[in-house]
């Protein structure tokens, strides 16, 4: 249509433009469109697990015990229990979804929060806050989950907080980072200038520019919750039965890995694919948005 | 400098005793009667009382918050419920194991990643490049414990070459050594990849190249700069990972070391172990991180703010 790259006038005209446009700024990057349609299957599949799940996650029929994927009516295969895997791997979807969103969420608020604060105010506050920052960074979850598991017991709540402690952190280095560079410029001092008090400043016109980078980090971050979570729900001290989660149809599956290998492959490709997914989607956000988070 | 060493073990301490609280606080959570785990739910009354005395039980948190600090300072974690030994011996004993399994973990992947990621940003956008990228990325959606059951299903089961479980062997070490270091080596690959790629854009590396110096030569020096900031820079995230990836892998294998201690022991709430081996890994991992960041002040002046 319009190869010159001048957007077309006029508002039918205008419309069709975008969207071709958005189009082809989609097929030039692969990675953004694979990565972006998994994320988008895992979500649906999360959210509407419920309604097209074909079995309930706990439905057992011993009749139809052990059977192999595809077979007529179970497309992955049931278990020892004849419970069908692909509602399972479904419903676990779910579960993995609701969790890693709610858990990236919080950390991320917390990590804005922090690390505009920090990189705002600076001084002793943000030398404190910093090294903090830093110490928390790489701190292993699992073992805060044991510790959380220990206070409060084992299930899901611990292991958000666990993933929570130490995730906050990444996003804080980001936006301290942004925050710190923004600090000099010449409109922070026209917004003080307008007294605009410095909360406003920090929210207001500092974090937006933060929130490119933060994305990507939320990306990533959706994948190691989803990872952790598996990880917990394995040994047993994350998602308590009967809270579907794929850590624990790997569990379970594992003790009939002989007869019912598929038990123990599905789950896990699913956490592949979708962790990947995540990943892609981070890489390719960050390629996309990366040109306009530097002024070269 | 010295400020900033200062300043990072500063924040380290305050951390160490939060970390401490919560641990002392798991004993304390409302979930039962912390004297019955210790004599049972069905010991008489003048037991439960003796026990309540003997474990300082009958004095006040704060009291018994500061008692277990100072026990804690001279390695003293009380007795194992389960195992009725002391806890620093039961640490003692499995420690070697875990150490075993992770350094040899960590040396397997900067094995893999280092000259892989070399490879990588030297040949960049070639199909190497594309296939070692691309298995980093797949390999770090992977997880540790799956990866680790395929193993043994693959070389355990199925073909039957290697042992599943057991210690004392080099042929045991192989699979968990192989399944934790899979963790983190897609990590560190990108890492080494995307900062050898940054500085072989450099100008400095295309007059050397015009002064007629070996591709090679040029490659091995630079690239040996680099591996070692980019390890050290990811050193503390990656040692975390060893020691939260122990703790799973271990389980699955069976390994006889720390990581299956404190599983098993969370998991009959044997508490004293878990408040022991909880801290001393925190702290480990604390002390870990402090290193790390300070090692790499001191090869890049530039972070020492």
């Amino acid at each position: 249509m319009n190869e010159t790259g001048i957007p077309p006038s006029g508002r039918g005209k205008a419309r069709g433009g975008r969207l071709r446009r958005g189009a082809r700024f989609l097929i030039r990057r692969p990675a953004l469109l694979f990565g972006g349609i998994i994320v988008t299957i895992f979500i649906g599949a999360g959210l509407l697990a419920p309604w097209i799940a074909p079995y309930p996650y706990a439905a057992q029929d011993l009749a139809s015990a052990l059977k192999s994927p595809l077979s007529p009516h179970h497309l992955m295969g049931t278990d020892q229990f004849g419970r069908d895997l692909f509602s399972r791997i479904l419903f676990g979807a779910r579960t993995s979804f609701i969790f890693a969103f709610g858990v990236t969420l919080l950390s991320i608020v917390l990590g804005v929060v922090v690390g505009g604060i920090s990189g705002y105010f600076g001084g002793a506050v943000d030398l404190i806050l910093a090294a903090v920052i830093d110490l928390m960074w790489a701190f292993p979850i699992v073992l805060a989950a044991v510790l959380f598991v220990g206070l409060l017991g084992p299930g899901l709540l611990p292991a958000a907080l666990a993933i929570t402690v130490v995730n906050w952190a990444g996003t804080a280095r980001i936006v301290r980072g942004e925050v710190i560079a923004l600090r000099e410029r010449e409109f922070v001092e026209a917004a003080r200038a307008l007294g605009r008090g410095h909360l406003f400043i920090i929210f207001r016109h500092m974090i937006p520019n933060a929130l490119p980078a933060v994305l990507v980090l939320a990306s990533f971050s959706m994948g190691i919750a989803i990872l952790v979570e598996a990880s917990l729900s394995f040994i047993g001290l994350g998602a308590q039965p009967p809270l579907p989660s794929w850590g624990d149809l790997l569990s379970e599956g594992w003790e009939y890995n002989q007869y019912a290998p598929w038990l123990v492959i599905m789950p896990g490709v699913s956490i592949v694919v979708i962790v990947l997914g995540f990943n892609v989607l981070g890489d390719a956000l960050r390629e996309v948005l990366d040109p306009r988070l530097r002024e070269r | 400098m010295r400020r900033y060493v200062v300043r990072k073990v500063a924040v380290a301490i305050p951390l160490l005793f939060l970390v401490s609280i919560a641990v002392f606080a798991m004993l304390h959570t409302g979930q039962g009667d912390p004297v019955e785990l210790f004599v049972g739910p069905t010991a008489p009354q003048s037991v439960q009382v003796q026990a309540r005395h003997e474990l300082g039980l009958d004095q006040p948190l704060v009291t018994q918050y500061f008692l277990f600090l100072r026990r804690a300072l001279h390695g003293d974690f009380g007795e194992s419920i389960t195992y009725r030994e002391p806890v620093g011996q039961l640490i003692r004993d499995r420690l070697p194991a875990t150490l075993l399994l992770g350094g040899t973990a960590l040396l397997l992947s900067y094995a893999l990643a280092i000259p892989l990621g070399i490879l990588a940003a030297a040949r960049r956008n070639t199909w190497a490049d594309y296939a070692i990228t691309g298995g980093a990325l797949v390999a770090m959606a992977v997880p540790s414990f799956w990866l680790a059951l395929l193993l043994v299903l693959l070389f355990g089961v199925h073909w039957q070459l290697l042992p599943v479980s057991g210690y004392g062997s080099l042929s045991t070490l192989v699979l968990p050594a192989v399944a934790l270091a899979a963790e983190g080596t897609g990590l560190s690959l990108r890492l080494m990849r995307s900062s050898m790629i940054e500085v072989l854009r450099q100008d400095y590396i295309r007059t050397l190249h015009a002064k007629g110096l070996n591709r090679w030569r040029i490659l091995g020096v630079h690239a040996f700069k680099n591996a070692l900031i980019s390890t050290i820079t990811l050193l503390g995230l990656r040692l975390g990972m060893i020691i939260g990836g122990a703790i799973v892998i271990e389980n699955i294998f069976g390994w006889p070391g720390i990581g299956r201690l404190l599983v098993s022991s969370a998991l009959q709430a044997d508490f004293p172990v878990v408040q022991g081996l909880t801290l001393l890994l925190a702290a480990a991992a604390i002390v870990a991180n402090v290193t790390a960041d300070i090692l790499y002040a001191v090869i890049d002046p530039r972070v020492r703010y």
